[in-house]
């Protein structure tokens, strides 16, 4: 499967996306987005641990342990309102980016 | 998530990551592998835990430095936005560490620093004194010396050494210089090493070897530009070719430019009227008491087989630093103390400040925690603007330290010893760094730890009208500040009295327009006669000179020197039947023209007359009042005969009034001057009294008269007015010193009461439209409010005259004839302060009352 560099700012997007149900582990986060992606995109702990703790940081997510469904020791991370808000001003943002793209590479 | 808690989030992020390798694990079991390579399989594929652990790591310390940026430049807004208050801040800091670090810096290079000679912790000055008689000289004479040298096991490395003026000629200008006689063992003593070529070597101390002179290094490189090629150079030194040997560092004493050898025959058995100073080392083991024991023992045997006049005079034995600044020592410790006083008032004002900004800011900071931030980041938020502000009161203040040692190492009082050795080393930066630390922490936790507590209901309520946290504390250090101002204030009438009375002692000379000209003859080429001969060229061409007015010479003019003293006896008297009872009196050759020219009053009787110094003149005396009312009581010394150590009979033929020969505070002694030509001395002071304003303007002129005579005497040029003025140096710098800190510490607790005043009127601003409203009038809400500060001064003022009282105690010792319970200083002290905070009161409460009631109401809605 192809390994694709994530920008700083689309792993960003791509966690807060994959937040949106519901709270999750950091596994779970990885597995979300390679299943969401379809693959395209593998996130690894050594890139997406830093993020999270970023991203908390900013106060976007929240976190606290709890218990896997098989009982392990999980810390599950949960969007916070202001988490919501970046979600959608990024989204746009990205939107804008892409459509301004895909303009710009059609037209030549 | 914790920032204080560095240990905490790594704890946390471990077993966040233990789990997630856990759950991998899991999913590869599932998938179907045994539950060693599953998790082989997860390690693998998170590539290792520290790896991971680092990379959040970096992100943390990323995300610190840039809240630290943060802050700081949050901290930099908050404090220019309020311009006065950082203002006040930095200033009062950069006052108090500048000023508290200059007075250590003095205090430090003059009492703490040891001198640089090895181990000068054990060096010891030996002296003797003549006890109740008033005579502490230090210096012992041959007789002991010699004794100590032989038995005394206490002390090692004994040396006499003796320094004086000499004459350098025959190198450009004529030039006198401090040279020191010095005995073998002084060199080893000192510890002093030659910078290029050698010691003294033992021979060269007997008589007949070959002379020879050793040089002081900084003489070396200040006089002769560090020439290597003086080794082997003759000078000619007073008179006698000396054979430059070696050029040598040295510690102490200060000031020497050359090193001789002193002749064993000035330690020699018998030699009671030599003196010259002796100091040691300690043996090991042997503590100062011991060593005094060992050496009173010792000398007085010696003088019990060798009486001589001495033979009764107390040793002392005192630590080389205690001679040398013992007498400053008190004085210094005071101002020492008196600058502690100011340092706490500058912290106290800057408390008293960040309390009255903490209250103004609650509202601000109760909202910032309601808002989420922790209160952990609110109170960073203010200690990093303490932090600035005492970063920049420190630097600034460190700077003015430099700034205020300098312009004290040149002008501070001639007569602080080792005044010129002060600089800022690091025991004086670390002074420093304590205070900036000590203001540091209560600038920064202080208000952090009242204002961050605060909650929003309470800050937020009725527009800060209960936000009263801390106004008994500020109250609390109001009242200190004024109680330390007051002890100031009142040091600085004490000192300030003391500087106008010494400005009012009577020198009993004029000391206006008067030039004395040093000159230092060598014996080596004139005999007496000579000597006769060149004081009468001198003074006969000097005369002549345009803007001079009289002429006179004597052995010793007043705050220069004091000569020889006498013994004598009252003709008609019997002898003394005892030593004890022996009279003495300061025995001062002079010529006809001196106590003209110095303008010294004339009480009864004449001046000496050029026919006095004719040769078989008969032998005369002029006395001064002091002499007379010892000797004579109250009759009248004029006719009278006293009978010299010679056995010749001289007659008292003037009486004239009191001179201030040696310190202004010391009691003038008896004292007779003598015609000229029967005690002619080859060291003199010729005096001019000129018409002019500056009297030093005639010294090049002056110096040409008398190398018209003789072109190989050096001539050193005194201006009385400036030696009368380095007289007074030491009380001019204290009233000086004193009087900087008063008025700082005025300031201060003036800006502390107004601030606190303010404050408070701010806080009743309801309070005061109320009652205005309610139909009271401008002036008595201005009592009302000028009331408050009154107590507060009041209480202040009350400790501070307590404590004025205990202070002026121990200021008694360097203060000159102040009634130091006196009620005057305490008395204008409370005056000054007491206006000072009814002025700061009374100026905010003027503004409260100004405003409309319907305003104050409205406002405090």
């Amino acid at each position: 499967m192809a390994s694709v560099n994530l920008l700083q700012g689309t792993l960003d997007l791509l966690i807060l996306k994959t937040l949106t149900l519901g709270e999750l582990h950091g596994l779970g986060i990885a597995r979300r987005i390679e299943q969401i992606t379809r693959g395209t995109f593998q996130v690894k702990p050594g890139s997406l641990f830093p993020a999270l703790y970023r991203m908390e940081r900013a106060g976007w997510l929240t976190s606290q342990f709890g218990k896997s469904d098989s009982r392990r020791d999980a810390k599950y991370y949960q969007l916070t309102p202001k988490g919501r808000r970046q979600l959608q001003a990024e989204t746009e943002e990205w939107n804008h980016i892409t459509r301004a793209m895909a303009l710009a590479l059609k037209g030549t | 998530m914790s920032i204080f808690e560095p240990g905490q989030a790594d704890r946390d992020l471990d077993r966040e990551l233990r789990g997630y390798i856990e759950l991998l694990t899991e999913e590869k079991i599932k998938a179907g592998l045994s539950p060693t390579d599953a998790r082989r399989a997860a390690l693998l594929e998170v590539g290792g835990i520290e790896p991971v652990k680092e990379a959040v790591r970096d992100v943390r310390r990323g995300a610190a430095l840039d809240t630290l940026l943060r802050d700081l430049r949050y901290a930099l807004r908050t404090l220019t936005r309020t311009p006065g208050f950082t203002l006040v801040a930095v200033l009062t800091l950069a006052v108090g560490i500048g000023a508290s670090t200059t007075i250590f810096t003095v205090v430090n290079g003059v009492l703490l620093r040891q001198f640089d000679v090895a181990d000068a912790a054990r060096v010891v000055v030996v002296s003797e004194s003549n006890g109740d008689r008033g005579l502490r000289r230090p210096s012992a004479s041959g007789i002991s010396i010699q004794a100590w040298t032989a038995e005394a096991r206490s002390l090692q490395s004994l040396s006499a050494y003796l320094p004086h003026n000499v004459d350098i000629t025959g190198n450009g200008e004529p030039e006198e210089v401090v040279a020191n006689d010095v005995s073998r063992e002084f060199f080893r003593l000192t510890g002093a090493q030659p910078v290029i070529g050698r010691l003294l070597l033992p021979d060269e101390f007997r008589a007949g070897s070959p002379d020879v002179a050793l040089i002081d290094e900084g003489y070396w490189r200040l006089s002769m530009g560090a020439n290597p090629k003086i080794l082997g150079v003759t000078l000619t030194i007073d008179g006698k070719p000396r054979t430059v040997v070696g050029v040598v560092q040295t510690a102490w004493p200060r000031g020497t430019a050359l090193y001789l050898p002193m002749g064993d025959t000035v330690l020699r058995p018998g030699n009671w009227s030599q003196r010259v100073l002796v100091a040691g080392r300690l043996a090991p083991g042997v503590s100062r008491e011991a060593a005094l024991a060992e050496l009173t023992t010792i000398a007085l045997a010696a003088h019990s087989t060798d009486p001589s006049p001495t033979a009764d005079w107390a040793v002392d034995v005192d630590s080389l630093l205690d001679s040398v600044v013992g007498s400053v020592r008190r004085s210094l410790y005071i101002l020492l103390g008196a600058m502690g006083f100011v340092f706490l008032i500058v912290c106290a004002n800057i408390a008293s400040l960040l309390f009255a900004r903490a209250s103004a800011r609650a509202p601000e900071l109760a909202i910032r925690n309601a808002l989420g931030a922790s209160r952990g980041r609110v109170m960073r938020q203010l200690v990093v603007e303490g932090l600035l502000v005492t970063l920049a009161g420190s630097a600034l203040g460190m700077i003015a330290a430099f700034w205020g040692v300098a312009i004290l190492r040149r002008s501070g009082p001639a007569t602080l010893p080792r005044l010129a050795e002060i600089s800022v080393d690091t025991r004086v930066l670390w002074f420093g760094a304590a205070l900036s630390i000590v203001t540091g922490v209560l600038v920064s936790l202080l208000p952090a730890s009242r204002a961050s507590g605060w909650q929003v209901h309470e800050a937020l309520k009725a527009g800060g009208r209960s936000t009263t946290h801390g106004r008994a504390g500020r109250a609390a250090l109001v009242v200190a500040e004024i109680a330390f101002a007051t002890m100031l204030l009142v040091g600085a009438g004490l000192m300030t009295s003391s500087l106008v009375n010494q400005m009012n002692i009577p020198l009993g000379f004029d000391p206006a327009r008067v030039l004395a000209l040093d000159i230092d003859i060598p014996a080596a080429r004139y005999d007496r006669t000579r000597v006769t001969g060149f004081v009468d060229q001198a003074e006969e061409r000097l005369g002549a000179l345009p803007g001079v007015e009289a002429v006179g010479t004597a052995r010793a003019i007043p705050f220069e020197s004091f000569g020889p003293t006498t013994s004598f006896r009252i003709d008609g008297r019997p002898a003394p039947d005892s030593r004890d009872a022996v009279a003495g009196a300061f025995y001062t050759p002079s010529t006809p023209g001196y106590l003209q020219a110095m303008k010294v009053g004339l009480v009864r009787g004449r001046y000496l007359q050029p026919a006095d110094d004719r040769a078989g003149a008969s032998r005369v005396v002029v006395v001064n009042q002091a002499m007379a009312r010892r000797f004579w009581g109250a009759d009248d010394p004029v006719g009278t005969r006293l009978i010299l150590p010679d056995g010749v009979r001289a007659e008292v033929v003037g009486l004239v009034h009191d001179v201030r020969q040696r310190q202004l505070t010391a009691d003038v002694s008896p004292a007779m001057w003598v015609p000229w030509s029967q005690a002619p001395n080859p060291s003199m002071l010729i005096v001019l009294r000129t018409t002019v304003p500056d009297p030093a303007s005639i010294l090049a002129a002056a110096r040409r008269e008398i190398w018209a005579v003789d072109p190989l005497l050096p001539v050193e040029g005194r201006v009385a007015s400036e030696m009368y003025r380095e007289a007074l140096g030491a009380a001019r710098f204290n009233a000086w010193l004193f009087g900087g800190f008063a008025a700082i510490a005025l300031v201060l607790a003036a800006l502390g009461v107004f601030a606190l005043v303010s404050y408070a009127t701010a806080l009743r601003t309801r309070e005061i439209g109320l009652r205005m409203a309610l139909g009271a009038r401008e002036g008595q809400v201005q009592r009302m409010i000028v009331a408050d500060g009154g107590r507060l001064a009041l209480l202040g003022l009350t400790l501070g005259v307590v404590g004025a009282i205990a202070l002026s105690r121990v200021m008694d010792a360097i203060v000159y004839q102040v009634p130091t319970r006196g009620i005057i200083p305490i008395a204008a002290a409370v005056l000054i302060l007491g206006a000072a905070s009814l002025l700061a009161s009374w100026l905010p409460a003027r503004r409260a009352s100004r405003v409309h009631p319907t305003e104050a109401l409205r406002w405090a809605e």
